[in-house]
């Protein structure tokens, strides 16, 4: 059988035919205005931001876990943890905080720790380079004028429960589960009584405003929380908090699919990790007993960036291409497909989708896409919770992430930690960390052969 | 526009000699009476010619940019010597640093283009030094923005000795960093003309001007006075020194360098194409995109070069380093030709070059710069500015609510997107694609 020509294009007519350590970082080819917002845009992307009170690119901070959101996102790419040890080096991962047993009553949200927030924030201003930071988060030698503490760190490790997967042909694989340890800063009270955390990698950016194209019917079409076809597989909404709008409505980015619109979401990650106040969230993160973040914050002007910087960098978060698939004549990626096919992997990751109508972006409209994903929260089981909930997601659910992209992470970020917290390493164990709604498709690959396992991640390595 | 007059003289006297015309079409000379008659006229260099007149240009522009540092240097050594240098010590330096500025923007347009500037695994730039990741040039000279708490804190911190070059490098980039790959890390500037610029002109708290910063903060008399010169010192010397080793890459009469392998016969596509793709970046992604980018966002702290208030001049120079690429001239002063030889434009058919090299022009002419005598040693931007071109001081005109904010808006456009479409154009018309990231 030959591979349909339609299958390269994953990312519709905007597809860009590149592959090498730039792929994820070009515009969509049918990009039809003049380049210069998605040119602004991109290079807000990459912008390294410095504390207040320089002359400069300011608005660093207070707090936060990295200058630029290129560090998390290199070459618009994939976030990893380290192989071990601090996060304060490491960028491309961070942790999310909340309280245990509340929800927000008007969002419906998590709720922040009183003194460290929604978000560990490792960084601080006022003690760059050549200062650093003692054991109780204090800046060593003089400081710089808006000293701000960071709220603590965090390390991991990757000595937690072992989880073994057999293969029915012999051989097992033997998954780490790691483990993270926190120091919290003791002047905001150290460690909190209880809380919950969930570490977060940075995602790929390609094709986000495709995602954003899927239409609501469609994903709606997609779900099944009560599994009423009996097929094992639920696919749950998540209904999160339009803070422009003020109202809940479906949510479709982040691990959780916690954010509703790339927006909010792109002003949230300006905010929470690096501090950047913008229109939609002009306050600066500090809460109310961290003194220092607070009397920094202060003396500047806020919003830091203006609403059409946020703006250029939405658009151009939309309109980054997705890379087209590879070797789609080598006949093990077409049986690896139908073997993708064959034990229901497209329960979730859904191969062919078409895209709705998107007010002034033809590029984006009525495309065939191919993401692998239906945006939708699926129960992954025990082994890979959080157990942290974000609005209507349980502490096992997650977002079904797609998949378009996969094979070239490693060309672009020299790694290939996968999952939410880049625990699994390539592939093969990505797949059998899987659990829950996804026990039967992981069974399934288990069962086959080692040729048809290599045949699969071939085909995903096409993706 | 030249007049109509000109044009017509032009015409007939290209009818005239119709039959030399092709033969005597060299770099730099006016296709406009060719355009007229509608005709084509062929690529006059080989690629091989461009490309050994590419690496001659580098060399020249990267000798001339180091040489001009060394001026500042040298000047920065006779100021470190003085335990209470004058204010009009300070202008003197500040004038050295707008010249050595000049001549390095110009060489600006050799970026992106796999070359020794960017590019760690041809040219390591600082092979011996603490952080373990090999170090690219670029980011030494050249990286912005700046965190002035982090030079003054340096400047300020007793446990380091600032005459040692090794010391400042070392704290540049995250020391906590653990094996990942760059660019995930954070990195503070030390180093570079950017930091310079800083010492000279000191926080930039007008907002309408430059920073003003005191002689007397250099005085021995005064706190960190002493350490602020040696600081000085020590980063203009090692801006000749990272100066230098890029200028080897393309020196000549040195063998084993980058220029052998770029000039290699089996290497000329894979040269020319990075050529292409490397201008191609800096168009859209540097010089009419980074730079230009508060145009968008109207905010003063824009400003690339706010220290100084030289912001134009890194527009005009850009422009002006990639206007010498196209046409093979190498210049700084406008229309004083210090060498000339083929450039890209002369691989391409008269057709083929489109109207890229007034588009280079215009965005080039439309910044007037308007620096005041006592910054600026370049005579020829000392009178007054053409009609239409941009008088107004960049972070004034950086704001809408300005009257010439939309020659800014305009002059991205011209660059980011005219300039660059024609420019991927031209690419293609001989077969290189140049992909916009």
């Amino acid at each position: 059988m030959a591979p349909d020509p339609g299958e390269a294009f994953s990312g519709g007519y905007g597809t860009r035919f590149i592959s090498n350590p730039t792929s994820f970082d070009t515009p969509v080819v049918n990009l039809s205005s003049d380049g210069i917002q998605f040119n602004t845009g991109n290079n807000f992307f990459n912008r390294a931001w410095v504390a207040e009170g320089n002359s400069a690119s300011a608005g660093l901070g207070p707090t936060f876990n990295t200058s630029s959101c290129q560090n998390c996102h290199a070459g618009d790419g994939r976030g990893a943890p380290p192989d071990s040890g601090s996060l304060f080096g490491s960028v491309g991962i961070l942790i999310r905080l909340s309280k245990v047993g509340v929800s927000d009553p008007t969002t419906g949200g998590p709720v922040g720790l009183d003194s460290f927030g929604l978000q560990l924030n490792h960084k601080g201003i006022g003690c760059t380079s050549p200062l650093s930071y003692d054991s109780n988060f204090n800046c060593i030698g003089s400081t710089g004028p808006n000293f701000t503490p960071p709220e603590g760190n965090v390390s991991v490790s990757y000595t937690g429960t072992t989880v073994v997967r057999n293969y029915t042909s012999g051989g097992t694989v033997t998954l780490n589960t790691p483990i993270y340890s926190f120091n919290w800063n003791v002047n905001f009270g150290g460690a909190p009584s209880s809380f919950h955390f969930s570490p977060r990698t940075a995602p790929i950016i390609p094709g986000l405003g495709l995602l954003e194209a899927i239409p609501e019917s469609t994903i709606l079409g997609w779900a099944d929380p009560t599994d009423s076809n009996a097929d094992g597989i639920s696919g749950k909404v998540n209904m999160v908090w339009d803070a422009k709008n003020q109202k809940k409505v479906l949510g479709r980015f982040g691990w959780k699919a916690n954010e509703p619109n790339l927006f909010q979401q792109n002003q949230g990650a300006f905010l929470g990790d690096i501090g950047i106040t913008s229109p939609l969230f002009p306050t600066d993160n500090c809460p109310t007993n961290q003194t220092q973040c607070s009397a920094a914050a202060s003396g500047t002007v806020d919003p830091e960036i203006t609403a059409s910087i946020a703006e250029s960098v939405n658009f151009y978060t939309k309109l980054v291409a997705v890379p087209a698939r590879r070797n789609l004549s080598d006949q093990d990626v077409i049986d690896g497909k139908t073997i993708f096919l064959s034990i229901k992997c497209d329960a979730c990751h859904k191969p062919l989708v078409l895209t709705g109508n998107v007010p002034g972006l033809p590029e984006l409209s009525y495309q065939y896409i191919k993401p692998y994903t239906d945006l939708l929260l699926h129960d992954m089981g025990p082994e890979l919770a959080d157990g942290r909930p974000d609005f209507d997601a349980d502490g096992q659910e997650w977002r079904t992430p797609p998949l378009w992209g996969l094979g070239l992470i490693q060309q672009v970020n020299g790694h290939l930690k996968l999952m939410h917290d880049g625990r699994a390493n390539g592939i093969e164990e990505a797949i059998l960390w899987h659990g829950g709604e996804a026990d039967a498709a992981r069974t399934g690959f288990q069962n086959l052969s080692l040729t048809d396992r290599q045949k699969l991640i071939k085909f995903l390595e096409s993706l | 526009m030249r007049n109509i007059h000109t044009k017509i003289l032009s015409v007939l006297f290209s009818i005239l000699l119709f039959g030399s015309l092709i033969s005597c079409e060299g770099p730099g000379s006016d296709n406009s009476a060719a355009a007229l008659l509608g005709l084509d006229i062929p690529a006059s260099a080989t690629k091989s010619q461009f490309l050994n007149r590419y690496a001659d240009l580098a060399f020249e522009s990267y000798t001339q940019a180091e040489l001009d540092a060394s001026t500042l240097a040298a000047a920065v050594t006779t100021f470190d010597s003085n335990t209470n240098p004058s204010a009009s010590d300070l202008t003197n330096l500040r004038n050295l640093w707008v010249k050595a500025r000049a001549s390095y923007l110009v060489t600006e347009a050799f970026r992106f283009s796999q070359g020794p500037i960017d590019t760690d695994t041809v040219l390591d730039c600082e092979p011996t030094g603490s952080v373990s990741q090999p170090h690219d040039c670029e980011g030494l000279l050249n990286a912005w923005p700046l965190d002035e708490d982090a030079v003054d804190s340096y400047i300020n911190d007793g446990g380091n000795s600032v005459t040692s070059f090794a010391s400042i490098y070392g704290e540049i980039g995250d020391t906590n960093l653990g094996g990942e790959p760059e660019p995930q890390e954070d990195k503070i500037v030390l180093t570079g003309y950017h930091p310079i610029e800083y010492l000279l002109w000191g926080k930039d708290t007008s907002s309408t001007g430059a920073g003003n910063r005191a002689a007397s903060d250099f005085a021995d008399a005064t706190t960190d006075g002493a350490r602020r010169r040696h600081y000085l010192k020590t980063i203009t010397d090692r801006l000749v020194v990272h100066l230098g080793l890029i200028k080897d890459q393309w020196d000549p009469a040195n063998t084993g360098n980058y220029r052998e392998t770029f000039l290699d016969s089996a290497n000329v596509n894979i040269s020319v194409g990075n050529i292409f793709q490397g201008l191609g970046s800096f168009m859209a992604g540097e010089w009419g995109g980074e730079r230009l980018t508060g145009v968008i966002g109207e905010t003063q702290e824009e400003e690339h070069s706010c220290f100084s208030d030289t912001t134009k001049a890194d527009f005009y120079y850009d422009a002006q380093g990639v206007l010498n690429i196209w046409t093979g001239n190498y210049t700084i002063q406008k229309g004083v030709n210090i060498s000339t030889g083929p450039g890209l434009s002369n691989i391409l058919s008269f057709r083929q070059q489109g109207a890229i090299q007034s588009e280079i022009e215009s965005s080039r002419n439309i910044f007037c710069i308007n620096l005041s005598d006592t910054e600026s040693e370049d005579p020829n931007f000392r009178t007054s500015c053409p009609s239409g071109s941009l008088t107004h001081r960049f972070d004034q005109a950086i704001s809408s609510a300005d009257s010439q904010h939309g020659i800014l808006v305009n002059v991205q456009r011209l660059i980011g997107s005219t300039l660059n479409r024609d420019f991927v154009a031209a690419a293609a018309a001989i077969g290189f694609s140049v992909v916009p990231e």
